[in-house]
């Protein structure tokens, strides 16, 4: 087992309560989908699940030992983290950018060595971006920066990766490739865990699911056993439809007529 | 593709600004040819007796190399601060005018005259009011609870202000004969009255901050990157960028101390070192201080050598540095940068 959270509770300082006694397992190289309407808390569930956001109440265990102990190089070299927008100030290039994904493994006033230079090339090639590896990351589409930020992730090899919502800013092509690239990174034995809006995303996935409801209740399942009709409509407040599209082979979630 | 040409700009730079130096030493109201001016150095380092007039050996001595000396160091050190603020505070739009440092280290400057310290209290003072103005910069925006880029830098224009207005009362309240003067030094900037006991006792306060910050500038990348995803990738945020901010404010501080305010410098010399190496700091620190050590000298050989009566500085480098400036933001948006 690699997180086991128990009885997590967090709120923003004046705010309700995101998680109330959220408690979750995920095994090694499984893949689990997070499911939740606006303001979840699906981000801070990853927050809390990264070590940036201190939980006051109850205990996240990654790979053994209590993250609230941990120290933060130890936490990133087990866990990659994909944020939700990325928007770089700076126009560092690919390479460059690739390349900080490295910092946990490379001391405080040291620099990036040969073998960090070719782990970025190796991830740069992984993501299909050693063309793009002199441009500027500015100067790139935002799917190729989601990419990046992919191989950013990767080039330390950490066991687990968390993604927030990694197609929410995407075109429909780009959503497609990238939910392609997280199934084929739980092919290749990471661990993933992605935030999504989308149940349709979450069945792609397939894997497990939890969903966060308003209240910041957790309840988690198998994807396909979980994710039932009333539940999806209660979660969103709205009519939502499941129906099995048989050129598909599988379920699909759609909305009612407006 | 750019940082490939990191290497040869430092060699290029490191030359134009050793040509810098030899020029700056010749020329002036009183000249003096190369050839003289090396000589009368190596006699002087040697301890030889010297066949020059006195008056020569005076310039050169006492006027001309202090003055080189604290252009270059200052420029150097004003650059690398400012380039290191834009990094860590992942904001381009920033220097230490903007976040006030210049300010605060100059009330402090001000407060020591005031207060008749001794000539040591003032750079205590000076550093110990840049890091209070700095400190209030980067408060404001968390007790708001809005950290955007715009609203640190509307929380250095508001600390900048009330800076500005203390600043003023000290004048107000300072004896116009004795301390109102030594007070308008420190904020015009000059390097009139600089002297190698002036330089001497700031070089522990300048070289460490700047190998510290040399030494952390890949660091800097990780962190430009934003609080967040810095400390997803095992950085221990307040830690380092406590680090550099300390010596971001001690380098500005202590050019303060030994030229007073020199506006400008510190925001439009990381965005042309950023234009010649691109925006890793492994490379733009070292391009930018060198840049900037041979853009304060070459102001600096102006102020003194055009017109009759001497500029102070910071009148040259703001009608050099706003419309460089405007021009470099221009530039940036046409490349999409």
């Amino acid at each position: 087992m690699i997180y086991r959270i128990c009885g997590l509770s967090f709120s923003y300082p004046g705010g309700p309560t995101v998680l109330d006694g959220v408690s979750l397992e995920l095994e090694r190289g499984e893949i689990l989908s997070v499911l939740g309407p606006n303001g979840a808390g699906k981000s801070t569930l990853l927050g809390c699940m990264l070590g940036t956001l201190p939980a006051p109440a109850g205990t996240v265990w990654l790979d053994g030992q209590d993250l609230s102990r941990m120290h933060p190089r130890e936490i990133a070299r087990l866990v990659g983290y994909v944020p939700q927008n990325l928007s770089p100030v700076f126009g560092y290039t690919v390479r460059d950018f690739v390349l900080m994904g490295r910092a946990p493994l490379i001391p405080t006033l040291g620099r990036p060595g040969a073998a960090d230079r070719a782990a970025a090339e190796e991830a740069l090639t992984q993501m299909g971006l050693a063309a793009l590896a002199d441009r500027p990351c500015t100067g790139i589409s935002g799917g190729e920066r989601q990419q990046a930020s992919i191989a950013r992730a990767i080039v330390r090899r950490p066991q687990v990766l968390l993604f927030d919502e990694p197609t929410a800013h995407l075109d429909f092509g780009n959503q497609l490739r990238t939910l392609r690239v997280l199934k084929e990174l739980s092919r290749q034995g990471y661990t993933v865990v992605v935030t999504t809006h989308n149940p349709d995303h979450a069945i792609l996935l397939g894997g497990r699911t939890a969903i966060l409801d308003r209240n910041g209740r957790l309840t988690a399942g198998q994807t396909g056993e979980l994710l039932r009709e009333d539940l999806l409509c209660r979660v969103y407040q709205t009519d939502l439809k499941l129906r099995y599209v048989e050129e598909l082979g599988r379920v699909v979630c759609l909305f009612p007529n407006l | 593709m750019k940082g490939r040409r990191a290497v040869p700009m430092g060699i290029l730079l490191g030359s134009l600004l050793l040509a810098g130096v030899v020029l700056a030493v010749c020329v002036g109201k009183y000249r003096v040819t190369p050839a003289e001016s090396l000589e009368i150095l190596a006699q002087q380092l040697l301890g030889l007796p010297s066949g020059y007039p006195e008056m020569t050996v005076n310039v050169v001595m006492e006027l001309r190399i202090p003055r080189i000396l604290a252009s270059v160091l200052v420029g150097a050190a004003l650059s690398l601060s400012g380039a290191a603020y834009q990094g860590v505070f992942s904001n381009p739009l920033i220097s230490p005018d903007f976040l006030g440092v210049s300010s605060g280290a100059c009330i402090g400057a001000a407060l020591a005259i005031l207060l008749a310290l001794p000539s040591g209290s003032i750079q205590l003072f000076a550093f110990a009011g840049g890091v209070a103005a700095v400190a209030m910069t980067v408060a404001l925006p968390a007790a708001i609870g809005n950290r955007s880029n715009i609203m640190l830098v509307l929380s250095g224009v508001i600390v900048g202000s009330a800076m500005s207005s203390v600043l003023g009362f000290i004048k107000y309240v300072a004896d116009p004969e004795t301390e109102l003067a030594a007070i308008t030094y420190w904020t015009m900037g000059s390097f009139t009255y600089v002297t190698l006991g002036d330089l001497l006792p700031a070089l522990p306060f300048l070289l460490p901050p700047a190998a510290c910050l040399l030494l952390l500038s890949w660091r800097i990348n990780v962190l430009s990157l934003g609080e967040e995803e810095a400390r997803a990738l095992g950085v221990n945020v307040r830690a380092v960028r406590g680090l550099v901010i300390l010596c971001a404010t001690l380098l500005t501080a202590s050019s303060v101390c030994i030229s007073g305010t020199i506006s400008w410098v510190g925001l439009v010399i990381p965005h042309l070192g950023r234009m010649l190496t691109g925006p890793d700091n492994t490379r733009l620190l070292p391009v930018s201080a060198l840049l900037g050590g041979v853009f304060l000298l070459a102001v600096d050989t102006l102020t003194r050598t055009i017109g009759t009566s001497e500029m102070p500085i910071s009148i040259l480098t703001g009608l050099v540095g706003a419309p460089f400036y405007a021009w470099l933001l221009w530039r940036q948006r046409r490349r999409g940068l």
